[in-house]
């Protein structure tokens, strides 16, 4: 089911009134698993089975490792988890990029494979963030952060639990699971919050971008005949659509989280105001960057045992994140280029610079030395995107190649500017609280702004087009 | 709790006011605003679905004005035909697509499924009457009824784009021929022996409104590609009589064996941009005769 549909709009509040009439949390929880599975198997119902094998695993796994007092026992059941884990999503995320990059070798030293063992898989929705959170709680539990709950049914909503199933913010036990454990009582205030965060989120998505998209897909499809100019507006384009599409998701499942009660990470702090690439990803899809650094990173060694060591772990990070967006090797250029960037900051020990500080904080406008380094950081990640957009490596350098050397003013497609000026002078004004949008002081106002807003969702709602999150 | 559904309840109450309110003033704008008016010269209206959307090119065939547009039922041509011919004295011949499987019963969800009103409705509405809005609203009341909420929708597009927006001659540059045979051949498609009745009650409306007006109707079957023309040489028959018997005045055009190289389809049933070039400059050829 797509937070975009009509569907969705009848689920949501049947689930909402049903969970507030039940008072017993554990029934709250039968509820919450029974309307995650709903959720999900509205998008195909077979593939319910490999949610439920993950839960099973990691509850058991966990439980294991709690009771015994060896740790080589311990390691034991937690490479159980992870290669269990792991090998669900190999197999039906990466299993034929594996074969045909073989095959590919293979005739590029000159022996050609007739048979090619290719199977026609379908990708689960969701498979990289649910098993990123059900390892996260073994790994959790292995490392005595948290400890294994028996409670079987509030783990497997904390598993499913369906705002944030399928595109996440990734959750943590630690943050997750206790909010399932205990008694949740309904706060009219959460509830509003979160209501206007699932607007706003709707509008990033169905206007803008959606709307973006419309001009995104023909400048990409037809990179060879348009100017670079054309190009270049493209690429903004797909900065925002890709931004607007994915903060939109996370504020939908944060705010649907706060109506059931609950308060999932926040997973985008206007990522585009970051003053350099070390402050973008800490801004950016935090709960996956947040989830390398600390299964990745930091076992790795992270940056106490040299320079050489950390600068290996960084690329490690950054290509294994590029991976873990697809299955071709432009995500993993797209990846290589982020620990270049990363690491030049890296080296000049400029990485720790904006770690909390909110941008312009006390200002209306930025300085020009801010707005500088928003514009660089903003135009190296955008150049990075055409990476992640691009069908192929050779498809990215054909497009960059055109944009740079054919450069001209742009006479069409010119319309996704407006959209692309309207967030980020909503995004400024808005940057100082990511989970309070449309924070106006005058009701009259507010009310205006709301009933327009849903105007506009639900006159752009026709294409239902999905987000782009759920192909990871 | 209470509080929060009657919030809910008056959010939801407003914004509904609201998009009726903006829909109706989004509609009377455009019907005041819209362009409906023929050149002079201009006497001959093609309507109908992709089959003569994109097979005449009305600045070929300089004399007509083409407001086909895909996937149209015979409702939304019959709304087309109403109001231009009302609007436009000197149109004394309307061309309508007419094809082998216009009528195949499984068109009637042309008029009724959600996809199709969904794209339609909104820019088709300004051209309605209560009793149009009602046959779409009985066909479907669901979608008809969300619909309603949305129609301002489209009052953008009609604005910038106008007459295209409901219609026009459309060139296709592809050329997919030998994919759609290899399509056709895994997957052919069935005959359809049962009629879509409320498709031919329409197209038979607009043939009344025709004899009422004084306006000749030309039901086309424009040319297909030899193995889907032979494929439907068993219904043929079928609408040739449902024309001669039911639209004795009509006059039934069947080109669709007009002989085309494969590089003029788009696919089997639809020409391309060089295919409906060759074949209206044959059309004008016809009319001037």
């Amino acid at each position: 089911m797509l937070f975009n549909t009509l569907e969705y709009f009848l689920f949501l509040p049947i689930t909402f009134l049903l969970y507030w009439s039940i008072k017993n949390t554990t029934t709250q929880n039968i509820l919450v698993l029974a309307s995650s599975y709903v959720f999900y198997g509205w998008w195909d119902w077979r593939f319910l089975f490999l949610i439920f094998i993950s839960t099973v695993v990691d509850y058991f796994v966990a439980i294991k490792i709690e009771k015994t007092d060896y740790k080589e026992r311990k390691r034991v059941y937690l490479l159980l988890s992870i290669i269990f884990n792991l090998t669900i999503l190999i197999f039906f995320k990466y299993y034929n990029f594996f074969i045909e990059s073989w095959v590919e070798l293979l005739s590029s030293i000159g022996y050609h494979v007739k048979d090619v063992w290719t199977l026609k898989i379908i990708l689960p929705v969701g498979i990289s963030f649910y098993t990123f959170q059900t390892m996260s709680y073994s790994l959790d539990v292995y490392r005595n952060d948290i400890k294994a709950t028996r409670d079987f049914i509030s783990f497997a909503s904390f598993v499913s639990f369906f705002p944030q199933l399928v595109a996440g913010p990734i959750e943590r036990a630690s943050n997750l699971l206790p909010q399932m454990l205990k008694e949740r009582k309904f706060d009219y205030k959460q509830t509003v919050d979160g209501l206007r965060l699932i607007l706003w989120g709707l509008f990033k998505k169905v206007v803008i971008a959606d709307s973006l998209s419309l001009l995104v897909n023909p400048i990409f499809d037809n990179y060879e005949i348009l100017n670079g100019g054309e190009l270049f507006l493209g690429l903004i384009y797909f900065s925002f659509q890709i931004y607007c599409d994915f903060s939109g998701y996370s504020d939908i499942a944060i705010g649907t989280a706060k109506m059931f009660g609950v308060e999932l990470r926040s997973n985008f702090i206007f990522p585009y105001f970051s003053r350099d690439i070390s402050e973008f990803w800490r801004r950016w899809h935090v709960s996956l960057s947040s989830w390398f650094r600390d299964y990745i990173y930091i076992p790795l060694g992270g940056s106490k045992n040299g320079k050489w060591v950390s600068i290996r772990n960084i690329f490690i990070i950054f290509i294994i994140s590029g991976f873990w967006h697809g299955a071709n090797f432009t995500f993993i250029a797209w990846g290589s280029i982020h620990s270049v960037l990363y690491l030049a900051l890296v080296l000049s020990n400029k990485n720790r610079r904006y770690l909390t500080s909110i941008v312009s904080k006390n200002r209306a406008v930025p300085t020009f030395i801010e707005l500088y380094q928003i514009s660089i950081t903003f135009f190296m990640v955008t150049i990075s995107w055409v990476f992640f957009r691009s069908g192929s490596i050779l498809d990215s350098f054909l497009y960059l190649k055109k944009m740079l050397l054919n450069f001209d003013i742009p006479i069409s497609y010119r319309s996704g500017i407006f959209y692309v000026i309207l967030i980020i002078i909503s995004d400024w004004l808005n940057r100082k609280d990511e989970r309070k949008p449309l924070n106006i002081s005058s009701t009259n106002i507010r009310w205006i702004i709301y009933v327009l807003m849903f105007i506009l969702i639900i006159s752009h709602g026709g294409q239902k087009n999905e987000f782009i999150y759920f192909q990871f | 709790m209470k509080k929060l559904i009657n919030r809910t309840l008056l959010f939801l109450t407003i914004s509904a006011i609201f998009s009726l309110l903006l829909g109706f003033l989004s509609v009377v704008i455009t019907n005041k605003t819209f362009n409906f008016e023929f050149k002079k010269y201009q006497n001959i209206l093609i309507v109908g679905n992709s089959h003569t959307e994109c097979s005449i090119s009305d600045k070929i065939l300089s004399n007509s004005v083409n407001i086909s547009q895909s996937a149209s039922s015979y409702f939304y041509s019959y709304i087309k035909v109403r109001e231009f011919v009302k609007r436009n004295p000197t149109i004394d011949t309307v061309i309508i697509s007419f094809s082998d499987n216009d009528l195949f019963s499984e068109k009637e969800k042309w008029l009724s499924s959600t996809e199709k009103i969904r794209n339609k409705m909104t820019r088709m509405i300004f051209l309605f009457n209560t009793e149009d809005y009602l046959t779409l609203f009985c066909s479907n009341p669901i979608t008809t009824s969300l619909q309603s909420f949305i129609v301002y929708s489209d009052f953008y597009n009609l604005y910038i784009h106008r007459r295209s927006f409901i219609g026009g001659y459309n060139q296709f540059n592809k050329n997919k021929i030998k994919e759609s045979i290899l399509e056709f051949n895994q997957d052919t498609p069935k005959i359809d022996y049962k009629i879509a009745h409320t498709e031919l009650k329409y197209l038979l409306k607009i043939y009344e409104l025709c004899e009422k007006e004084g306006v000749h109707l030309i039901l086309l079957n424009s040319p297909v590609h030899p193995v889907l023309q032979s494929h439907f040489s068993l219904i043929k028959d079928r609408n040739y009589k449902i024309a001669s018997e039911k639209m004795t005045n009509a006059t039934f055009l069947d080109h669709s064996s007009y002989k085309l190289d494969n590089s003029m389809f788009a696919d089997l049933s639809h020409l391309n941009g060089t295919g409906s070039i060759s074949y209206s400059l044959f059309l004008k050829s016809v009319f001037s005769k």
